[in-house]
């Protein structure tokens, strides 16, 4: 229970800087979900019930805040926590693969919305996946390794990232 | 993967992802069309209108005190923006203005078929206060000779007394040693019109005297150029008697007042050519 009081104000400040400042500080649409990116450190490095709460709560708020479509983005974090879970369940240690892991993780969340959005009438922009989605996904996986390893600093919980 | 789908976690997100797309799938026709007309929407938007104001509140605020060059930035390049779209509003409203004037001229050279004539520009003025030489964008190269007649459809102008390859300077009709020969349109009574005539230091009109001491000159008469002398053709709009004074010699002079705006002169015709066979 204590473990997961400072995931909060974490999760909370993810959520902020996605919905409140990174919006206005992106640059030709890169951006990456720092929500999704803790959601996945947490799962990486502490236990997948963490992961998931995370990226439920998370990726709800941040749908509350900026997304039209409610849910879509706690679905897509929630797809992501679940993959990367796969993955950390099966190979006993991985510092570096953690890194590759998120980008497969993450990946899956952007097919995820892509999907959704093409289902919805959206049109293909296969510029806009080249030129927005996928350098944030890369951030996004980047972002996972400092993240496990100060998550790591504070936690012994999961084996995999040590 | 069969101990991971005996994980309750992970049950419990799979259902958790699938409302949560079904949701997702919700408020999207919602936005879009007339199943969204539901109860859900309606109570929606005041809360999705107020988070929105409190996102892009609350961004500003971090993004002034944290990034305040993006701003500056920004601020600079719409100064940058409204100035060049001065810039053009000014253009566009002189561009205006030179339609206009312009327009007046064809009119006018369109309304006199019997002349041809060379459209220029004022290039200089005389620092004079009285304006008495301004310089045209016109010259020999325009087939511009001495003494030819600058007109615009306001009146008579000047004579071209020195030209250029592609300028001529014109005496106006404020300088004090123009003569032009005139007539009174309704009694077709000649005379002759130069010189300022001041009263206070104001300029008030061009004399016009020599006229014949039976002439029959009232104030309000249409003063036109007689053709005499062969600089100025016949018939051009001059000014109009604004006082008539009886010199009891058998004589009459008046004060003729012009209409034209010598200080703000942008264009005049020069008259290159008259065809008497049409006129």
């Amino acid at each position: 229970m204590k473990r997961r009081l400072w995931l909060i104000p974490a999760a909370l400040l993810a959520v902020f800087l996605d919905a409140f400042i990174l919006p206005f500080l992106s640059q030709n649409g890169i951006r990456p979900l720092f929500t999704l990116s803790l959601a996945l450190a947490a799962t990486a490095v502490t236990k997948v019930q963490d992961g998931l709460l995370i990226a439920f709560f998370g990726g709800l708020l941040t749908d509350l805040f900026c997304n039209p479509y409610l849910g879509l983005s706690a679905a897509a974090y929630l797809v992501a926590v679940a993959i990367m879970y796969g993955f950390v369940r099966k190979a006993e240690k991985g510092r570096a693969l953690v890194i590759l892991f998120a980008a497969v993780a993450s990946l899956a969340a952007e097919a995820l919305i892509f999907i959704f959005s093409l289902a919805i009438g959206a049109r293909f922009d296969a510029m806009r996946l080249l030129k927005t989605t996928l350098p944030s996904l890369v951030l996004e996986s980047l972002a996972v390794f400092p993240l496990c390893a100060l998550f790591r600093s504070r936690e012994k919980g999961n084996s995999f990232f040590k | 993967m069969r101990k991971l789908w005996k994980n309750r976690p992970m049950w419990i997100a799979l259902i958790a992802i699938v409302l949560l797309i079904v949701l997702a799938a919700f408020t999207a026709n919602g936005r879009n069309d007339a199943a969204g007309d539901g109860l859900f929407r309606n109570a929606a938007a005041p809360v999705s209108g107020f988070l929105h104001t409190v996102q892009q509140e609350v961004g500003g605020f971090f993004v002034r005190v944290f990034a305040p060059s993006a701003l500056q930035e920004e601020n600079e390049r719409l100064r940058e923006t409204v100035l060049e779209q001065q810039m053009k509003l000014a253009l566009l409203d002189e561009t205006e203005k030179e339609n206009a004037r312009l327009s007046e001229l064809l009119n006018f050279a369109q309304a006199n078929p019997n002349m041809r004539f060379v459209t220029a520009s004022v290039i200089g003025r005389d620092s004079n206060p009285y304006i008495d030489t301004i310089t045209l964008n016109a010259g020999s190269r325009s087939g511009v000779t001495e003494k030819m007649a600058v007109i615009t459809a306001d009146g008579v102008v000047g004579r071209v007394s020195e030209v250029g390859p592609n300028w001529c300077r014109v005496k106006t009709m404020c300088d004090e040693k123009m003569r032009i020969s005139v007539m009174v349109q309704r009694t077709r009574d000649e005379g002759m019109l130069g010189g300022l005539y001041e009263e206070g230091g104001e300029i008030l009109g061009t004399l016009l005297y020599y006229l014949p001491g039976k002439a029959d000159v009232r104030v309000g008469d249409v003063i036109r150029t007689s053709g005499i002398g062969g600089f100025f053709p016949k018939g051009l709009y001059v000014g109009t008697v604004i006082a008539v004074n009886d010199g009891g010699k058998g004589t009459h002079d008046a004060i003729v007042s012009m209409d034209i705006d010598f200080l703000h002169l942008e264009d005049a015709l020069i008259v290159v050519g008259v065809d008497e066979a049409i006129g």
